[in-house]
């Protein structure tokens, strides 16, 4: 009766980030409790629907109280911008899973510049920038 | 306003039924024939709406828990809808899913972490790993409207229940 562990996963992730949209105090109360919300470990580039359900959770989060800042904590919104700034430049960074996210990029790019837009990250987006334009140099 | 006559003998036609001995029927929900299990879901659907809250936790929480594991998606929906109109209509439904007993909770919270858990609110977030979409969306709809009463977040984030969901989650 039970069905595929991702899918779970991220059932239970939306269950909190809908909790943590609630109010400050439940972002909060939800945050204290380590590794319910999104951690850096559910963006897993192997697996390119997981990878889509976790941006769409993460934009989603960005309108809970402190969300933002949560996914800075967990050192999210770096992971983001460097898969940003890969699939934009070209070069992909050394994984065994280059292969599948060039193929994923067509849906990845717009998920993930689709979060930087909701998230109104204008340093992330100035830093995504400048990191384009070195690269691009380069 | 034949409709509104109609309605309103089913009701009473209902309320005469209640007597009748609610083990015989949900015992039904565990039949091997699929057609009386189904009959038996609508009867049981339309009975437990007629029965307070209170009740179906305290009398029935067996059938209820078998309920929420039955293999029938029909089954397990209704358990969950049983506990989803009683988290509208009864003040004390929280306590009853999370405690197995009513009124407790709000007076003593502090002691709440170390007392048994009636179980129920254990197997509703389990339901978040059922295989139907449906059912996992109304466990998530029952969890979020029980988080809504006062202490429910406190009641969700108990070292039990969170060491379950990060389990659901990290498995």
């Amino acid at each position: 009766m039970t069905c595929r562990s991702s899918i779970v996963q991220f059932r239970v992730i939306s269950l909190c980030v809908r909790l943590a949209q609630q109010s400050a105090v439940a972002a909060t109360q939800i945050e204290n409790t380590h590794g319910l919300l999104l951690t850096a470990a559910d963006f897993d580039l192997s697996d390119v629907l997981s990878f889509l359900n976790a941006v769409e959770l993460a934009s989603q989060l960005t309108s809970a109280p402190g969300g933002f800042k949560l996914l800075k904590q967990e050192r999210i919104t770096p992971i983001l911008i460097g898969v940003l700034a890969f699939i934009s430049s070209g070069q992909l960074p050394g994984r065994a899973d280059d292969a599948e996210l060039v193929m994923a990029a067509p849906f990845v790019g717009p998920a993930l510049v689709g979060f930087f837009g909701k998230a109104r990250c204008i340093d992330f987006l100035f830093f995504f920038f400048c990191f384009f334009l070195l690269i691009f140099f380069i | 306003m034949r409709a509104s006559t109609n309605a309103s003998g089913a009701s009473t036609a209902m309320q005469s039924l209640v007597p009748v001995p609610l083990d015989i029927l949900f015992a039904c929900l565990g039949s091997d024939s699929e057609r009386i299990v189904e009959v038996a879901c609508e009867v049981s659907h339309l009975l437990t709406q007629l029965l307070p809250f209170e009740s179906v936790v305290l009398q029935y929480k067996d059938y209820a828990t078998a309920g929420l594991q039955h293999p029938l998606e029909a089954v397990r929906a209704l358990a969950l809808n049983v506990f989803d109109k009683g988290m509208d209509n009864d003040e004390n439904a929280l306590d009853l899913l999370v405690l197995g007993r009513p009124g407790v909770y709000y007076l003593l919270v502090a002691d709440v972490r170390t007392q048994v858990q009636s179980g129920l609110f254990t197997v509703v977030l389990h339901s978040l790993a059922d295989e139907s979409t449906i059912v996992a969306s109304q466990a998530a709809n029952l969890i979020i409207k029980a988080c809504n009463r006062a202490n429910g977040l406190v009641a969700l984030l108990q070292p039990e229940h969170v060491n379950l969901l990060l389990s659901l989650k990290e498995r």
